[in-house]
């Protein structure tokens, strides 16, 4: 008997004993990994699935799923609502990425450059309305906006000017909202912004400084493009949570006037839950959600190409 | 390997159990008719969804019922108005936790009924008698000649109007009483904006509910023909109560459009004394009384002039009903229930809790209603019963018709369009009726 035979002897007479021991194992990490797979599944990817399922159908919550092929789909296309409520969540996503990160960094910049003291009294000055409740936000501007005890028009007429239907007025209510949701993010996009503008290198500047860069120079040429990592977080989150923009919206104009602030989410909502068709709602749904795919992946594609120095 | 395949069959029973979770509700039962089984022991329940002071008057009469039916008990829910309507609409499409009798608002009535989410109640034309219900509470709830519902109260719409800047206007322009017309109503509207420098009457921008009750259904239009088979809201009626509504705002100038959306609350403004009068249903009494009690005995109540002299019908009615959800689980019990609630000493308690008018007339006759209400000093319950007589039947649009009335209404008002095209266009794009 040699020292194989032996090893094979052992291995056989163990066999069971370490096969199981082997299974367990191997099984245990995925036992831990489990719950969070199996509450995935189940409240994430199954209604996903449902859901899927149901934009090729016709359901009123009630009564049975009737399936209608892509009916929805082309119903779609010919709803005048539905483009509408495009267009204002385009609008809003836009215009609040692009006027909401610039003024972002540029008050992140400017921060940076006060006393340290009084940049960070501002800071949480500015961050103020990101911890606050959406719904005290809400409130608080619809008040500020109203017609006839708010306080703009009470400015207005202080200055001899004719008050505005701020938000009854179906043009001025789009532009009305877009300022809110501006000052409700600035705060957090400039921290944001501000960690980002601390990482970048002191050398850097110091270089440029050796190299004759100004103010202006030094922002263009060192640390917008060094910002660019930065910036694409805060753009592709902020078009994420701006394509889903739901509450804000609701609390301040219920989305009209004429659905002038009516976004594709509160649509959605509206057809699902207060019209009972939740096959349609649910190809809104499934749209929404490759617009928002589409646009972050442009994001992400576009702008780190940008970014990568 | 087999962990894989382990894994997969943990997947797929999970996602089977799951799919069964997500499926519409079981299929329904068979309408009231067929007798419940009853549990062969212990205690049976009934459960019973109200909102705010509905519930408060199910919750007071609810034991007169477990006193009548030994072994039964009711189980009363209460809810805020808000977030009432979600919670019916989610609870009875999931099938889970379905109360036997629930209580509908008439803004969101409609598409349940339609929809088959509660019972006709087949029983109700036999073992209730339907004259005793005011006409207009009763067929608000039938929808293609099936009842579907049993009418509580009656919100009928009434003027309330500032007593000082209208008697002084009345006075002037020589008239008695508050009019009973529209021309004559526009010429005090009139006097009143022109001295008090407010104006007369706040009015509901984009709120078909007001618009409907207020002034179509007192001008002879409605929402759908008779054989519920078309719209007619973009009728030559229809036409000339938007132009009207439009007209008071816009040409006459007596009229402020109030976008409670927006605005908010208008007791704001009548409190500040920015507005004269309003229309509301006959529950904003309790509002008024409760929101400015500093200006008791200021404020007074009528009937709205819309519409020409010697007209068949004043406002339309709404108010909230009971029904019996297609799930429920004691839908006989349901039914004897509701029949309780509709004694006339039930109605009247209801009147006591509520402040709404019953619909059952045999109600009337508690001393109650002719209580002098402390702020406006009039009998209001009276007064509303009696004007009650004269309101149109309502019918119930699903709610996606009445936004499309709502954008129409604000189209017309704006100057977007012609209440013409307006109406026109909310027609078009109204669903089909089924």
């Amino acid at each position: 008997m040699n020292v194989r035979d032996t090893v094979s002897d052992q291995t056989k007479f163990h066999e069971p004993a370490t096969a199981w021991h082997s299974l367990r194992e191997r099984l245990t990490p995925y036992a831990f990994i489990a719950p969070f797979f199996i509450g995935f599944l189940v409240f994430q990817l199954l209604p996903i699935a449902f859901s899927i399922y149901l934009s090729f159908a016709e359901w009123n919550g009630m009564g049975s799923i009737e399936f209608l092929g892509l009916k929805n789909f082309v119903n779609m296309m010919e709803d005048g609502k539905f483009w509408n409520a495009l267009r204002v969540t385009f609008t809003i996503t836009l215009f609040c990425t692009i006027v909401g990160t610039s003024l972002a960094t540029l008050l992140a910049v400017l921060l940076e450059n006060v006393d340290d003291q009084l940049a960070s009294i501002l800071r949480v000055i500015f961050f103020l309305p990101s911890v606050t409740s959406v719904v005290v936000i809400g409130y608080i501007w619809k008040q500020l906006y109203s017609t006839d005890y708010g306080f703009f028009n009470s400015a207005l007429m202080q200055l001899g000017l004719p008050p505005q239907q701020w938000l009854a007025d179906p043009k001025l209510a789009l532009p009305a909202l877009l300022i809110m949701l501006i000052w409700a993010g600035l705060g957090w996009d400039s921290l944001i912004i501000t960690a980002g503008l601390r990482s970048i290198p002191d050398e850097i500047y110091d270089a440029g400084k050796v190299d004759g860069t100004n103010g202006w120079t030094q922002f263009w040429h060192i640390t917008l493009p060094l910002l660019q990592p930065t910036l694409l977080f805060v753009l592709v989150t902020g078009v994420i949570f701006l394509w889903g923009l739901f509450a804000q919206p609701s609390i301040l104009t219920g989305g009209g006037p004429l659905r002038q602030t009516q976004t594709i989410a509160m649509y959605l909502y509206d057809v699902g839950f207060r019209y009972h068709k939740f096959g349609y709602a649910s190809a809104i749904a499934v749209i929404l959600s490759l617009i928002m795919f589409v646009s972050s992946y442009l994001n992400f594609r576009f702008v780190r190409s940008e970014a990568e120095y | 390997m087999k962990i894989k395949y382990l894994l997969l069959i943990v997947l797929v029973i999970a996602s089977m159990i799951l799919a069964a979770g997500c499926g519409p509700a079981p299929a329904t039962k068979e309408p009231t008719g067929a007798p419940e089984t009853e549990a062969p022991t212990g205690e049976r329940t009934i459960t019973v969804w109200g909102f705010v002071w509905t519930a408060d008057w199910l919750d007071a009469i609810a034991p007169g019922f477990e006193a009548e039916h030994p072994g039964v008990k009711v189980k009363v829910e209460r809810f805020e108005y808000d977030p009432y309507q979600d919670m019916v609409l989610t609870t009875l499409a999931s099938g889970q936790g379905v109360p036997d009798v629930v209580t509908l608002d008439p803004m969101w009535a409609g598409d349940l009924i339609r929809n088959g989410t509660v019972l006709p109640l087949d029983k109700a034309t036999t073992e209730l008698n339907v004259d005793d219900f005011v006409p207009a509470g009763w067929n608000l709830y039938s929808w293609q000649g099936v009842q579907y519902g049993i009418p509580l109260d009656l919100d009928f719409q009434l003027v309330f109007y500032r007593k000082d800047a209208y008697e002084a206007a009345m006075e002037k322009l020589s008239m008695t009483e508050f009019p009973t017309n529209i021309d004559d109503f526009r010429a005090l509207a009139a006097e009143v904006t022109k001295e008090t420098g407010k104006p007369a009457l706040l009015l509901s921008q984009g709120d078909y509910y007001s618009w409907y009750q207020s002034f179509l259904a007192p001008m002879g239009g409605n929402l759908i023909n008779e054989e519920g088979t078309a719209y007619i809201f973009n009728d030559e009626k229809a036409v000339e109560a938007l132009q009207l509504y439009s007209d008071l705002a816009n040409v006459d100038k007596v009229a402020k459009l109030w976008n409670w959306d927006v605005d908010g609350d208008p007791m704001v403004a009548l409190k500040a004394g920015d507005a004269m009068a309003i229309l509301n249903g006959s529950w904003f009494a309790t509002e008024i009384a409760s929101g400015i009690p500093e200006m008791q005995g200021q404020w007074a109540i009528a009937p709205v002039p819309f519409g020409p002299e010697g007209r068949p019908n004043d406002a339309a009615t709404g108010g909230a009903c009971l029904s019996i959800p297609t799930q429920a689980q004691e839908p006989e019990l349901a039914w004897e229930f509701i029949k309780y609630t509709m004694t006339p000493e039930n109605q009247a308690e209801y009147f006591r809790v509520v402040s709404g008018v019953p619909s059952l007339k045999t109600s009337w006759t508690d001393p109650a209603l002719d209580e002098v209400h402390e702020y406006f000093g009039v009998p209001i319950g009276r007064s509303v019963a009696e004007w009650s007589l004269r309101a149109a039947p309502m019918q119930l649009p699903s709610l996606e018709v009445a936004d499309l009335i709502g954008e129409a209404i604000t189209r017309a008002t704006t100057g977007e369009m012609t209440p013409q095209e307006a109406l026109n266009e909310a027609a078009e794009m109204a669903p089909p009726l089924e």
